[in-house]
């Protein structure tokens, strides 16, 4: 069964239209990235995924089930989580008790503190630490872990990598890795391409708002991705990867 | 497109500017120039300083070093309402209309303060100002019932009515549809044949690449590259600064 299915979604803010007509679909342990720049509608997209933002139009299907009315707390409840831009930890909370916030009651899993610390061991000797004296990197690692406690089958990490150090990122992607071979479902918004390209099994590229490019990593170019990135002249899919249809090539 | 010769005076430049908010510096000694007549794009990632710039050149922002300039003559120091009357015209990315307002009124408003006009060539100015913007079928419409695109027109119109010699435009594509993008683009095409010089930070590239005749890209603080649009935008230094080395 599909992991998560998006169709014909649209959100915005009172005028302006942030993401519109928007259908793509995700496999139980394919990773996706979105690229775009700024403004492209790729945090609405995700905040309008988890529950955060009311989509004005489309569908939003998890697991067989329709979600879209409901409140973001009932779809974590369900398996759906998402890792914020800008990661939003309770400072003043350890990172031990950080991660224990994201535990939901009756949603059986693997994942616990201490599978969580296996799988970020970044995080082993900060667990009693508060989560306003940590790095970057071992906050995005804390807040990644809050959202694994929930035991999601489709995690949503937007800006993975934002001003990280790229020793961090490399952590980071190596612990990612690890969730996806459990059969983790992965939605990442991410600026670094080339990091995209390695390690995503799809890529969907907004513009406007829009899905204008969509395939497999494997098969688009770096060339491809920056003519869509910018919506340049010369930059349509081939008909091989065409674009915004929903179905993963 | 081409643009103007090298004799061309410079309207609006930067000198040697840095600013820093608290610890993180946003402006890194950047030097910058718009020619009279000439239209500049802007871009570059989050965080690159291109708001900053507009602030710096506009006055709302003091640079912690550098000077502004304007037609030779050094208003570093004057404040944003002095430029806008010397000719330095600003439109923002989200439109902030005079809500009650009609798009008449609106208009006025930018001809009355930005260049001290007397009541009847005010009236006449800010009527040509919604005429450039095509407004004028909506001159009595209250600003609070327009759509997007049209309080976009609006924004321009209003800074148009101040008379600036350079506008300066902020993402003022943010929001539009495709087809909204490019009428909105022959808007600014229409004033740029005017004469009046252009800087515009703009993410919609494509859209940008049509209406400029050089385009600068700012990455954290400094111009990473200045030339014509498309080699700037085919150059692997700008690809990388938005996507990242094409090398892990």
């Amino acid at each position: 069964m599909t992991a998560l299915s998006v169709e014909d979604l649209e959100a915005g803010y009172g005028l302006l239209h942030a993401v519109r007509d928007v259908t793509f679909r995700i496999e139980p342990g394919e990773t996706v990235a979105i690229v775009g720049a700024n403004g492209a509608g790729k945090s609405t997209l995700l905040r309008a995924v988890a529950g955060a933002h009311r989509p004005t139009r489309g569908r939003i299907v998890l697991d067989g089930r329709d979600v879209t009315g409901m409140p973001a707390h009932r779809r974590v409840g369900l398996g759906l989580s998402l890792v914020p831009e800008g990661r939003r930890l309770f400072p003043d909370l350890t990172v031990e008790e950080n991660l224990l916030v994201g535990r939901v009651r009756g949603r059986q899993g693997a994942w616990d503190v201490w599978s969580v610390i296996e799988a970020f061991p970044i995080i082993e000797r900060l667990l009693f630490q508060k989560a306003r004296t940590l790095s970057g990197g071992e906050q995005q690692a804390t807040a990644i872990g809050r959202a694994l406690m929930a035991n999601p089958s489709v995690l949503l990490i937007d800006e993975v990598s934002l001003g990280l150090a790229p020793v961090a990122v490399d952590g980071l992607y190596g612990s990612l890795g690890a969730l996806t071979a459990r059969g983790t479902s992965l939605l990442l918004v991410e600026q670094n391409l080339k990091r995209v390209q390695a390690f995503a099994d799809r890529i969907l590229c907004m513009l406007e708002g829009a899905v204008v490019l969509e395939g497999r990593s494997t098969n688009l170019t770096r060339e491809q991705i920056t003519g869509a990135y910018f919506g340049l002249r010369g930059s349509s899919p081939p008909p091989s990867t065409a674009a915004a249809t929903g179905a993963p090539s | 497109m081409t643009g103007p010769g090298p004799a061309t005076p410079r309207v609006l430049e930067a000198l040697d500017v840095s600013h820093r908010f608290g610890q993180l510096p946003v402006l890194v000694e950047v030097g910058f120039h718009v020619n009279d007549g000439e239209s500049v794009g802007v871009v570059g990632p989050n965080g690159a300083g291109k708001t900053t710039l507009l602030n710096v050149l506009s006055g709302v922002i003091r640079p912690d070093a550098g000077r502004v300039c304007f037609d030779g003559v050094d208003v570093t120091k004057l404040a944003v309402d002095r430029r806008c009357r010397m000719g330095v015209g600003r439109a923002h990315q989200v439109p902030r209309p005079f809500g009650g307002m009609t798009v008449f009124e609106n208009a006025l408003v930018g001809a009355t303060n930005g260049r001290a006009m007397r009541r009847r060539a005010a009236h006449q100015c800010a009527m040509e100002a919604i005429d450039r913007c095509r407004l004028s079928p909506l001159a009595n419409r209250r600003a609070e019932t327009l759509g997007l695109l049209d309080r976009k027109r609006l924004e321009l119109a209003r800074s148009l009515a101040t008379g600036p010699r350079v506008l300066l435009l902020d993402e003022i594509g943010g929001g539009l549809t495709d087809a909204e993008a490019v009428e909105l683009l022959d808007t600014i095409r229409e004033i740029r044949q005017e004469g009046i010089a252009i800087v515009w930070i703009e993410h919609l590239v494509h859209v940008l690449v049509q209406a400029i005749d050089r385009l600068v890209c700012f990455d954290q603080g400094r111009v990473l590259a200045d030339g014509d649009p498309q080699v700037v935008m085919s150059d692997p230094v700008v690809i990388d600064a938005y996507l990242g080395s094409a090398e892990l």
